[in-house]
């Protein structure tokens, strides 16, 4: 049975239901939280309103060992863009979570005073919270254990969330985070700190036999995929030196995508020599592809710290030109402990300093650095975000608020539908991934669209279809829809269609964050909606087949995009900042070009075609 | 049995597969507080771990067998003579 914690916090009422056929029809995870903020949120809603809705979701093979079934999805009406939120994050919460007899919690209403709740196996209570209101995350986590004890795994907002900063994170434990989209000011909106989870209980799964079987074929395909090996030893920061070889960095503002020193200073080698410790696995995962870092010399030596995560790199060490680790390191850790996105959080960093580059602050923002890389500076403007002081206030709002109140910040403005642009200049290389940054439902995002035929080193810069760049022999092995197949990669494999693939990309991802299993490139790529349809039925004993849970897919992807039309979105917010239809990105010597504007579009109607969203295309394009 | 577990604490990265494993029922169940081997965060950011087996284990292996991080590694056990 998938049981639901329904907790009101306006009347202080717990409610449990099943909902078992919900995650049936849904897969679970996000596929349910999706449903459920469809139906229960009416069109309009403020999302910092007591009418907005906040589920956790823990997929439906957590709490089993498939390998990495750890995730949990966070789901709510974003503040970032009023449309569709969302964010994932692995730990050990979710797991608590099924160990104490659940699988959803949603919060609804709003407390009249700060309050946290604790799930203690088939305890559920609502606790005065005032002895936590201000406390950052990591002393969050510390006073719930120490006067709930160590086993306790917590979800925290710090104060940027309770300050209604609109990317707050949610904090998992002490280094995780449900990051993008600003549930963590939803959270803050309703008055709620924490969630803390203890589950010493069991989960059983329906098949026993069938099950184990399964559970060796998982754990043999993700240990021994060709990708295992670096995912361990580099984690993310595997692509951190490919990013800057190809020149798709967002350096300084995506104003630059490549820096000379780049390897030598922020690459993977170096991390790897001078500052990694160990690796570290969140639960049930045997990749282990986050690592503990323990700076081995220079005058940050004996720092420690979790990571080091690309998005950090790619966010503090490119956008914002910071060329020292610990120092990168540093300002996660500063996000971390208020509880901010990392990736909004440095992408409205980066807006304000061009813009104060431009001349367009004045005097009025004196804590706005000039210059690139000014650590001091940028650590004391995150504060001043977190805090929501000086221009920190108007940062808070995100980038699209914030350019909306400073005249000529426009261009500057590097965002999507209202959120922050990560880690990837499409100039630099335009693919799937790309193209992702338009059509994912939780705008401008870079997790949702990831093909598991990535290429990223390739050279002639397509459109509409890029080259293969993995061996034929594996594309054939990849489970995945024959039919599907031969349309994307054609018969033999030849090309990758991007359209097709973003549309297939999308829907594996939405599969993968509604089971729980986690979307690193062994799992990505090793697992396919034949294996989830078979691990599905094990799990839960209701039967599937490759076709539903491909439809089931499909069948969230458009609630979450009727939910997103439904709140306004037109198809003009499908569009990049101008100055990636405009400016050139430097690289090297020479330059890349700019996006055609037409092209773009006609990619997108691509999109839509395969989507079948032909009334959207004739309405809008 | 013909071997032993051989433990490496400094490897361990806490995602609990062998708790699992140990706890993994006839009757399809997982439930890691009653897995006979149980690891532990021994700092105040669950960065380092101790690794305990309790005295009713029964030497199967499998949570060796499942050790992706060679915390855990299973090794003929040296007999003398």
């Amino acid at each position: 049975m998938a049981k639901l914690v329904k907790i009101d916090l306006t009347n202080k009422k717990v409610d449990i239901e099943d909902v078992s056929h919900l995650q049936r029809d849904y897969l679970g995870g996000l596929g349910v939280n999706t449903k459920l903020l469809v139906d229960l949120t009416r069109p309009g809603a403020d999302p910092l309103g007591p009418e907005n809705i906040l589920t956790f979701g823990a997929g439906t093979f957590v709490g089993t060992l498939l390998p990495t079934a750890a995730r949990t999805e966070l789901t709510g009406k974003s503040p970032l863009s009023n449309r569709f939120g969302t964010s994932n994050s692995g730990g050990h919460w979710g797991a608590a979570l099924k160990f104490a007899g659940y699988s959803y919690v949603m919060l609804t209403g709003k407390s009249s005073a700060p309050v946290y709740i604790t799930i203690d196996n088939e305890q559920i209570k609502i606790e005065d919270a005032a002895h936590l209101w201000g406390m950052s995350t990591t002393d969050t986590v510390d006073r719930i254990r120490r006067e709930k004890g160590r086993d306790f795994q917590v979800a925290s907002i710090g104060p940027a969330g309770e300050k209604l900063v609109r990317f707050a994170s949610v904090q998992n434990n002490y280094h995780g985070s449900w990051g993008r989209t600003g549930m963590g000011a939803v959270m803050g909106s309703k008055n709620l700190k924490a969630v803390a989870v203890r589950g010493t209980g069991q989960v059983r799964v329906a098949d026993r036999r069938g099950f184990a079987g399964i559970m060796r074929e998982a754990f043999k395909k993700v240990v021994n995929h060709e990708s295992y090996g670096y995912t361990n030893r580099f984690g993310s920061m595997v692509v951190a030196d490919p990013y800057n070889k190809i020149g798709a960095l967002p350096g300084h503002n995506f104003t630059r995508g490549y820096f000379d020193d780049w390897v030598e200073t922020r690459g993977r080698g170096i991390f790897e020599s001078d500052y990694k410790e160990k690796d570290l696995a969140c639960f049930s995962c045997p990749i282990a592809c986050t690592h503990w870092t323990n700076v081995k010399g220079g005058k940050y030596k004996g720092y420690e710290n979790k990571g080091l995560e690309v998005s950090f790199t790619l966010e503090f060490g490119a956008k914002l030109g910071i060329k020292e680790i610990a120092e990168i390191l540093k300002c996660s850790e500063v996000c971390n402990l208020y509880g901010m996105d990392v990736i909004s959080a440095s992408g409205v960093i980066a807006f304000a300093i061009e813009a104060n580059q431009n001349g367009l602050l004045g005097k009025a923002a004196p804590e706005v650095p000039l210059a690139w890389g000014d650590f001091p500076g940028i650590i004391r403007l995150l504060e001043s975000i977190g805090q929501r002081k000086g221009i920190g206030d108007l940062l808070a709002e995100g980038i699209k608020i914030a350019s909306a109140n400073i005249p000529g910040s426009a261009k500057y403005a590097m965002h999507i539908k209202g959120v922050e642009i990560p880690v990837r200049d499409p100039r630099g290389k335009w693919d799937v991934w790309t193209l992702g940054y338009l059509t994912n439902t939780r705008c401008g995002d870079h997790l949702r669209t990831r093909s598991p035929a990535d290429n990223l080193l390739g050279k002639v810069r397509s459109y509409f279809e890029e080259e293969i760049s993995v061996p034929v022999e594996l594309i054939n092995d990849l489970d995945m829809p024959d039919n599907l197949k031969e349309e994307i990669f054609g018969a033999p494999p030849s090309k990758v269609d991007i359209p097709k693939m973003a549309v297939y990309a999308e829907d594996l991802i939405t599969i993968i964050n509604s089971t729980g299993l986690c979307i690193r490139p062994p799992v990505h790529r090793g697992l396919g909606p034949g294996f989830y349809a078979r691990a599905l039925a094990a799990v839960t004993g209701c039967p599937y087949t490759e076709q539903e849970v491909m439809k089931a897919a499909s069948d969230i992807w458009h609630l979450q995009h009727q939910f997103n039309v439904r709140e306004g979105e037109t198809i003009e917010e499908y569009a990049f900042p101008d100055r990636f239809y405009e400016e050139a990105l430097p690289f090297k010597s020479g330059s890349k070009p700019p996006l055609p504007r037409e092209i773009i579009t006609a990619v997108l109607q691509s999109y839509f075609k395969a989507r079948q969203i032909y009334g959207f295309v004739e309405n809008y394009l | 049995m013909a071997w032993k577990i051989s433990l490496n604490e400094a490897r361990c990265t806490g995602c609990r597969i062998c708790e699992m494993i140990c706890s993994w029922s006839d009757e399809g169940g997982f439930d890691p507080s009653r897995s006979l081997i149980t690891v532990e965060s021994i700092d105040e950011k669950d960065a380092h771990f101790s690794i305990r087996f309790d005295p009713g284990c029964k030497n199967c292996g499998l949570c060796a067998t499942y050790c992706a991080s060679k915390a855990l590694v299973k090794e003929k056990e040296q007999r003398d003579g």
